[in-house]
């Protein structure tokens, strides 16, 4: 269950037919998960905190590096989730994997409640929050769904789809596949890069890979799909593609 | 000429992608001559690309831009608003400008530590023949690894006669594991660069032979650098680490800058000023770098006035030229706030979603 998206007509930049974008199985679970676990789904708002059962608060734990707990009004406590060590942080500086840092703990609370966007849990004055790098791999995702269908009625099963904008299912062409890796995504949608310089890379094509659309899609589609103005949705309909059948790359340096 | 205006997020938006949404500049049948198009990414889910921004010259739009919606914008610090979250390994930037008039503001641009290969920026404004006028407005910048190259944060790499900007922006967590230069914004172009009002910390790589630089100028064009902070860049090799590229610029119209080290230049610069005296925090994963009050960054501007464009509303927005505000060195602009009165526990019931 995979889905690439194609350029239709040639262009400035592109040429009928490349791959423009490349969500595999990852993509699209990461992303619906991302709508029911946000934050503004979970109650609260400017001033009020976040309802600490709501899944978005899973979504954190599950894909954030670290837990911040407030444990008094001046130190709040980070919690490195891949082992559940421990620092302690207030406003004086101290060095921590060589880098000194500290936090105003009341003005950071302050600033981020100020927001209608804030991400933060707990109670007052042990507020919790989550930071650091995100892993979102279809592990992480798998824990997060499970948190899903454990405390709503959300099923994954229901949400197999990349969410298309209107106006991507007009001036695009949205087609499905047979899954793929994320390495494998980053290639079909990848240029061609002259790197003879590595600090200054140049762009010699914004796309390598295209499918020849014309090629796999019924002929009595083609006038629609070309058509700027005519929505066409082929997803539910079509025959899934084998990727390796009709991916092509074009060759070096043509445009 | 019109102004032609598309979302873009994942919640029944024109666009899900701002790779979609570039890649039909110039083929909508709405854009025209001389229109301008902006799109207006929202806070729906992170974004997850790297996009080559460079569409719209062959219909001629007068401008693109890229910028966020109002109420979707971050507020100073990362996961706040409208996003791109690079969740796996790429050899890409995540935005590279390569052509005239176009312009990016208010997203939040993070590798997420993703350790890339070449490209060397994760804001890259290339060098392209002709290009005129790149900007880069009220960003934050972070997470950058590259490995066959430099690691810069943000680059203004322009070889055209126009002034290019890179304004209010947040660049932090640079580093370079390929032992390379670590740079947080960098301008090695001979062209008109304006740098003003930028706040850059936490640089580091191991090099021998290449330095970390929170701002790094080549000076073979014109530039200007005012109102910038750069605080703690390391080097745990012998290629040496400076806040500022040169101590002492020669061409550069540099002035009222902040550094942690000795490397400020020009009238009015602060040298030595810690970073736990400036921000509100330097914790890692939970960054905030508005001012403190107290900060020796307070008031210690010079004021710029309302050119370029954009160089007078901060990372929050807040116009400083008509505030009258005395301006800040930084993306920052200090308000004293009203005293917290905390906050509460939420109340309000869930809808639509749980059992």
């Amino acid at each position: 269950m995979a889905e690439l998206v194609l350029k239709i007509a040639a262009g400035a930049n592109y040429q009928d037919g490349d791959i423009l974008a490349a969500f595999n199985s990852r993509f699209i679970r990461c992303v619906h998960a991302q709508h029911i676990c946000h934050v503004k789904n979970a109650g609260g708002g400017v001033g009020v905190l976040r309802d600490n059962a709501h899944v978005a608060r899973d979504w954190f734990e599950h894909t954030h590096q670290y837990r911040f707990e407030r444990v008094n009004k001046t130190k709040i406590k980070r919690v490195t989730l891949a082992d559940m060590s421990e620092v302690v942080i207030s406003v004086r500086p101290k060095r921590i994997d060589g880098k000194m840092q500290h936090m105003n703990v009341p003005l950071y609370v302050a600033n981020r409640l100020g927001h209608a966007g804030h991400k933060i849990f707990g109670s007052p004055d042990r507020e919790v929050w989550y930071g650091g790098r995100t892993d979102v791999s279809n592990a992480k995702l798998t824990l997060v769904w499970n948190a899903i269908e454990t405390k709503t009625e959300f099923r994954e099963v229901d949400f197999r789809r990349w969410p298309a904008g209107r106006q991507d299912l007009i001036s695009h062409l949205f087609v499905t596949c047979n899954d793929f890796d994320d390495i494998v995504a980053g290639d079909l949608v990848s240029p061609e890069l002259d790197l003879t310089d590595p600090d200054n890379p140049i762009t010699v094509k914004k796309r390598r890979r295209h499918i020849a659309w014309r090629d796999e899609i019924p002929t009595r589609e083609h006038s629609d799909i070309a058509d700027k103005i005519v929505s066409v949705d082929l997803r539910e309909t079509m025959t899934e593609l084998v990727r390796d059948d009709v991916v092509r790359t074009r060759a070096f340096g043509i445009v | 000429m019109a102004t032609i205006t598309k979302s873009i997020g994942t919640t029944s938006r024109d666009f899900s992608t701002i790779t979609l949404w570039e890649a039909d500049l110039d083929d909508d049948p709405t854009y025209d001559s001389g229109d301008i198009a902006i799109g207006e990414c929202y806070d729906d889910s992170a974004f997850d690309e790297s996009v080559d921004l460079n569409g719209g010259q062959t219909i001629g739009l007068a401008s693109a831009t890229l910028t966020v919606a109002s109420a979707e914008r971050h507020d100073g610090t990362d996961g706040t608003g409208a996003r791109i979250v690079r969740t796996t390994f790429s050899d890409l930037f995540l935005l590279k400008i390569s052509e005239s008039k176009i312009f990016v503001e208010w997203l939040e641009c993070d590798q997420n530590q993703e350790t890339g290969g070449a490209a060397g920026a994760t804001c890259n404004g290339a060098e392209s023949a002709g290009q005129t006028a790149m900007n880069w407005r009220h960003l934050i910048v972070h997470g950058t690894r590259f490995t066959s190259s430099q690691s810069i944060g943000i680059i203004a790499n322009v070889n055209d006669a126009a002034t290019h900007n890179v304004l209010n922006c947040i660049v932090y967590d640079v580093d370079s594991p390929g032992n390379r230069d670590a740079l947080g914004i960098h301008t090695p172009s001979n062209r008109t660069t304006n740098i003003y009002n930028n706040t850059v910390h936490d640089l580091h790589t191991n090099s021998v032979g290449d330095p970390a630089h929170c701002l790094s100028v080549i000076e073979s064009g014109s530039f200007a650098l005012k109102n910038n902070i750069g605080t703690d860049p390391v080097n745990d090799g012998s290629g040496g680490a400076a806040c500022y590229s040169d101590s002492n610029y020669t061409t550069t119209d540099a002035s009222h800058n902040l550094a942690s080290d000795t490397s400020a230049s020009g009238t009015g610069s602060l040298d030595s000023k810690a970073a736990a005296d400036q921000f509100v925090s330097t914790t890692v994963g939970s960054e905030d770098f508005h001012l403190k009050s107290g900060a020796d960054a307070i008031d210690a501007g010079t004021d710029l006035g309302t050119t370029p464009t954009g160089v007078n509303f901060d990372i929050d927005n807040r116009d400083r030229d008509a505030e009258g505000d005395i301006w800040d060195m930084g993306a920052d602009e200090f308000v004293a706030a009203a005293a917290p009165t905390g906050p509460r526990a939420g109340t309000l019931p869930l809808l639509g979603v749980g059992k």
